[in-house]
């Protein structure tokens, strides 16, 4: 049966990397729909009616939003290249670490390129706490997945991309490799393997983009 | 499955708990429950839930799982019987966003007695929108599930005795607005597994004007709702939306 994948993403969006990193690592054929979120399209809205938001991953008409609930679906639709872990307390684990990377771990890192001074030393100390919960999850192993990349890996890609971003932005270091031997031998581990490497988006671009994401926050608690 | 030790740590009044009750009790699991005072945690629940200290924690032979839809989850894989995700990866998908989705309902909820004024009015908006949407996805159907009563009902009938507590706040008729949900709702309550996992919306009431005093009294460090502003991911999803972490 001739598969049709369509992902509707945004050149820089974390989120929708995800499902590239899924669809890629699977050797899923899919079509790109690159989104102007300030400007969404008729499609989008029709397909993610409720939450407006992207990625949405379309597969034969049928339309899958949020993206951990995608790379679930992905998982479960086509069987090569297995991403959870098939223990289901391993797999609980799995999807508890994912949440708290969305929840807690993102928010905090946010907080950090949106603050200065004394509120940022205070981001800093509560994103560094974070991090080193998650590189306890990592133990010894290559990635979070063990030898090959999972869907946790997956889940937590943004941060071997994005903070090093951050970092140079900021001129400051979150993840020392000193502090965080286990989670920056990751972090370059992921960064490097070759199907990961090819779907990172444009660094300077990123560069700009925080950049600026920074100064206007800046300005606007300046002018509060 | 023999010899199975099943605990769980909850709290009578926590949607999150309810949810756990009711898949264990569809399932007809022996377990063991504790109630937890959260002014008070006690050592076992620090120790299995260190990194938020909430409950419910699903302790099954001595190994904790943490959150409520994963706990639901877990419970489907290990106890196969009576299903309550479809089998449909697709089906699976919408019943997995449909059950994130009903969590939008805990953060405007909460305004109605934290907050005044404008701020409370917005809140009511809000709940009074995300039902209207969920009322939408209900449909005509008897469940979420369709026939059977599956993940996004468990997932969404525990908010069903905080309506009470909702409409007393916010001095409002949710049936006014969603007639269908109130008739699900009720359906819902037909079976055993639910009537004897919700809690009594009178209670929950009473719990939430406790609540309230104790905000006015004082700062309560355990009540404490912590606005981030997620600014990544508002850029990146092109939405304004606020991370809301509560202690529960």
């Amino acid at each position: 049966m001739a598969e049709e994948l369509k992902l509707f993403r945004t050149w820089s969006s974390p989120f929708a990397l995800r499902v590239v990193h899924a669809l890629k690592i699977k050797g899923l054929e899919y079509e790109t729909i690159f989104e102007d979120l300030s400007s969404k399209s008729a499609s989008l809205l029709q397909y993610n009616p409720v939450n407006k938001k992207v990625p949405v991953l379309v597969h034969n008409g049928k339309a899958i939003c949020e993206s951990l609930v995608i790379l679930e679906y992905i998982d479960e639709t086509w069987k090569q290249c297995p991403l959870l872990p098939r223990d289901p307390y391993e797999k609980a684990k799995a999807r508890f670490w994912a949440k708290f990377g969305d929840e807690k771990l993102f928010s905090s890192i946010g907080n950090v390129l949106i603050s200065q001074g004394k509120e940022q030393e205070e981001a800093i100390a509560a994103a560094v706490q974070n991090l080193k919960l998650i590189e306890e999850q990592l133990q010894e192993k290559k990635f979070f997945g063990g030898e090959t990349i999972g869907y946790l890996d997956i889940a937590f890609g943004w941060t071997a991309n994005l903070i090093s971003i951050l970092e140079e932005i900021m001129d400051l270091k979150l993840v020392d490799e000193e502090k965080f031997p286990v989670l920056s031998a990751w972090m370059h581990n992921f960064s490097d393997d070759p199907v990961i490497k090819q779907c990172w988006p444009p660094r300077d671009k990123l560069v700009v983009k925080f950049q600026a994401m920074r100064e206007s926050h800046l300005k606007t608690v300046l002018s509060q | 499955m023999a010899n199975d030790e099943v605990v769980l740590l909850d709290s009578y009044v926590s949607m999150f708990g309810m949810r756990v009750r009711i898949a264990l009790a569809e399932k007809g699991i022996p377990f063991e429950y504790r109630e937890e005072n959260l002014r008070n945690k006690s050592p076992l629940l620090l120790e299995m839930n260190p990194v938020y200290k909430k409950i419910p924690v699903l302790i099954h032979n001595g190994k904790p799982i943490c959150e409520s839809l994963i706990i639901v989850q877990y419970i489907d894989v290990v106890w196969k019987d009576r299903p309550l995700l479809p089998s449909d990866p697709y089906q699976r998908a919408q019943a997995r966003f449909w059950a994130d989705y009903v969590d939008k309902i805990f953060f405007a909820g909460r305004k109605l007695w934290t907050t005044k004024g404008e701020e409370k009015e917005s809140g009511k908006k809000e709940l009074i929108e995300y039902l209207q949407v969920l009322e939408g996805e209900l449909g005509n159907k008897p469940y979420f599930g369709g026939d059977i009563f599956g993940f996004v009902d468990v997932a969404f009938v525990p908010y069903y005795c905080w309506f009470y507590a909702y409409e007393t706040c916010g001095n409002f008729s949710i049936e006014q607005y969603c007639p269908k949900l109130i008739a699900w709702g009720k359906r819902c309550l037909e079976r055993e597994s639910v009537s004897k996992s919700l809690a009594d919306p009178h209670k929950v009431y009473e719990f939430v004007q406790i609540m309230k005093k104790r905000r006015l009294a004082k700062q309560d460090p355990t009540t404490e709702l912590d606005h981030r502003k997620n600014v990544m991911s508002d850029h990146f999803n092109g939405q304004v939306c606020t991370i809301a972490m509560v202690s529960f």
